[in-house]
């Protein structure tokens, strides 16, 4: 039997560069073009494996829900060798993914609920396509607020898409940074804080938070402290990942693999990572 | 499917092994240089049969400890698949002891479910599983000491149990059965003295492994996370960061990939990886989710002694002790567990 004839996941299908946009600083959003239909059949939350030949394999999220013209969005930070090639890459240019993988969000759950989305910088990007899905039928969902924080102004990416559902779609935005210049307009501190004077219904609400790890636990207790049950906090997480279908190990959080039992998670599931 | 056992001669079994050796690519118990090794043999000349384990399980037959995944051609951007046909002939793995039975039934598991991973399953299927029951153990040796473990373990296709006048042979699967049925020639009946007699080697055995390592209370503690961070951490101080505790056990299966050019083909490789090292879990900005090398014990203990158990409902530590023989720290499995139960969980070298 040779490979081609057995389901082998680890063999990447190749996608095209499209389009880039610059959307904060060292932060793009890639538009791909795919030729296999089953990588536009994804839940919001869930992630790719994609690979920059030659430099190796990382996980990214969709950054954008749903897939539009045959056609796949992911947000990427310049960070690493396999990024800072990816920035290097031009509109045509070809690279290799896999997916999707993980759980999602539970989307139907939210029915009739309020969400509340904290987001840090990039943990944006894992939280948008949610946003574009709740928005996509905004009549089912009750209030929805999104509370965002970035280092500076230069570091925050979506600015236009946030606009955009805030003018639009009866979203209610906050947004923070750090480090303020003279023309911002929004607060200044960590996103935490925009929790503390903040009215949440705890029995008819659900959290949705990303973010860097300094962040996440600050916010789960402001959470908990506004009476939000641990189940109705969610968080999607991030790990070192070889495969993305729950084999190389890498990603394991005591008896979970991040790839395939996430990556999103209740508080509950995970609340011994951030326990002081 | 009901189990058949008969009943073969020492001297019949080397004429069983090379009956085999012309049907299948077998893989033995081979001594080389004072070490016993599973390798590939031609006849039962290769073989041998007076060894209490290998020095490495069987695991690099079904999982490499480095294989290529695929080439991809830049030129044309094309996954270049290995057209190359394995050989067709079947493989049979002849004297694999419990442990290492326990070992492969666990990572069949793991490999499969939901999702499958089909370079195992290349390497796997088609694999007649010989079972060599223990006779005597080594002072690594702690396999029945895991509570719940005995010295028996289905999974396998045929069994060899070792009597003072030759060997009993039992067949589980259809495999099995048709090796038997084959060579039927080679077998004389069983007698109900040969059942007792291997019945009472067992159990002396199983005892006398419970009593070498008398932990089992401590394997329910470590599964209740009653060791402290600060017993891990001052364990940890011997791990030499080597590795090598991985690379043996039977059961770890973590890898990592790489990629190599040449010319315009991308080559991706998998190899085994270590939970141990600081670079396996770590991230970008240098943040790692297991930043000790105290908590990255404890994560490799806990794995092996409960989550994988309880995930996969297969032992994920078999007790085979070949992680004691290999660490330079004396941080194995056993030694471990020994330094939590007599609560010294100080180094025992000064780094």
């Amino acid at each position: 039997m040779g490979y081609e004839k057995m389901n082998n996941e680890y063999l990447p299908i190749i996608a095209k560069i499209e389009s880039f946009k610059e959307e904060a600083r060292d932060i793009r959003t890639f538009v791909f073009s795919v030729s296999n239909e089953n990588c536009f059949a994804y839940k919001p939350g869930q992630f790719m494996m994609f690979s920059v030949f030659g430099y190796g394999e990382a996980a990214f999220a969709f950054s954008s829900f749903p897939a539009r013209d045959g056609k796949i969005e992911v947000t990427v930070a310049k960070v690493g060798k396999l990024t800072t090639q990816l920035f290097s890459m031009k509109p045509g240019d070809k690279l290799g993914i896999r997916g999707p993988f993980g759980n999602g969000f539970d989307i139907n759950a939210l029915k009739n609920r309020d969400s509340i989305i904290v987001a840090g910088g990039m943990g944006m990007g894992a939280l948008k396509p949610l946003v574009e899905a709740l928005i996509l039928e905004r009549k089912s969902f009750g209030r929805i607020d999104i509370l965002f924080g970035a280092r500076t102004p230069q570091d925050m990416p979506f600015k236009d898409d946030i606009n955009l559902w805030s003018e639009k779609n009866d979203v209610n935005i906050e947004t923070t940074v750090d480090f303020p210049d003279e023309n911002w307009k929004g607060k200044k501190g960590v996103v935490g804080l925009l929790l503390d004077n903040f009215k949440i219904n705890p029995l008819g609400t659900t959290a949705f938070v990303c973010g860097p790890n300094a962040m996440l636990s600050s916010v789960f207790s402001s959470l908990l402290k506004n009476g939000l049950d641990k189940r109705d906090i969610i968080t999607s997480l991030e790990r070192q990942m070889k495969c993305g279908i729950g084999f190389c190990g890498h990603c394991r959080i005591d008896d979970k693999y991040v790839c395939t039992d996430g990556p999103v998670f209740r508080y509950d599931e995970i609340e011994l990572l951030y326990k002081p | 499917m009901k189990l058949q056992i008969k009943k073969i001669s020492r001297e019949n079994l080397f004429k069983l092994i090379d009956s085999l050796c012309s049907e299948f690519e077998v893989i033995a118990p081979v001594k080389t240089g004072g070490d016993i090794f599973f390798n590939h043999i031609k006849n039962s000349s290769d073989i041998t049969l007076d060894y209490i384990n290998a020095v490495e399980s069987p695991k690099r037959f079904f999982f490499p400890q480095i294989e290529l995944m695929f080439k991809m051609d830049l030129n044309e951007l094309k996954t270049l698949v290995d057209k190359e046909e394995r050989k067709t002939r079947k493989k049979l793995i002849f004297g694999i002891r419990t442990c290492d039975l326990k070992a492969i039934n666990g990572v069949d598991r793991f490999f499969s479910g939901e999702r499958t991973d089909s370079y195992y399953q290349k390497l796997r299927q088609n694999t007649v599983v010989v079972n060599f029951l223990c006779n005597e153990c080594a002072p690594e040796c702690f396999c029945t000491a895991i509570p719940g473990e005995t010295l028996y373990c289905d999974g396998y296709d045929l069994r060899l149990s070792g009597l003072e006048d030759g060997y009993l042979i039992e067949a589980e699967t259809e495999a099995g059965k048709e090796i038997l049925k084959k060579n039927r020639l080679l077998f004389s009946e069983t007698e109900k003295r040969d059942f007792k007699l291997r019945e009472e080697n067992v159990k002396i055995l199983e005892e006398k492994i419970k009593r070498n390592n008398p932990f089992a209370k401590t394997i329910e503690n470590l599964r209740k996370g009653k060791v402290s961070s600060k017993a891990w951490e001052n364990i940890a101080l011997s791990c030499q960061d080597c590795g090598g505790c991985c690379y043996v056990c039977p059961v770890c299966t973590c890898y990592n990939t790489i990629e190599d050019f040449e010319n315009e083909l991308i080559k991706r490789y998998r190899y085994w990886d270590s939970c141990l090292f600081s670079g396996f879990s770590r991230m970008v900005h240098a943040y790692n989710p297991i930043p000790t090398p105290g908590e990255r014990l404890k994560y490799r203990f806990m794995h092996r002694l409960k989550y994988f158990e309880e995930r996969y409902s297969s032992a994920g530590c078999t007790g085979c002790g070949r992680c004691d023989v290999v660490c330079l720290g004396d941080i194995g499995t056993g030694a471990v567990l020994m330094k939590i139960k007599n609560k010294e969980p100080k180094c025992s070298r000064s780094l």
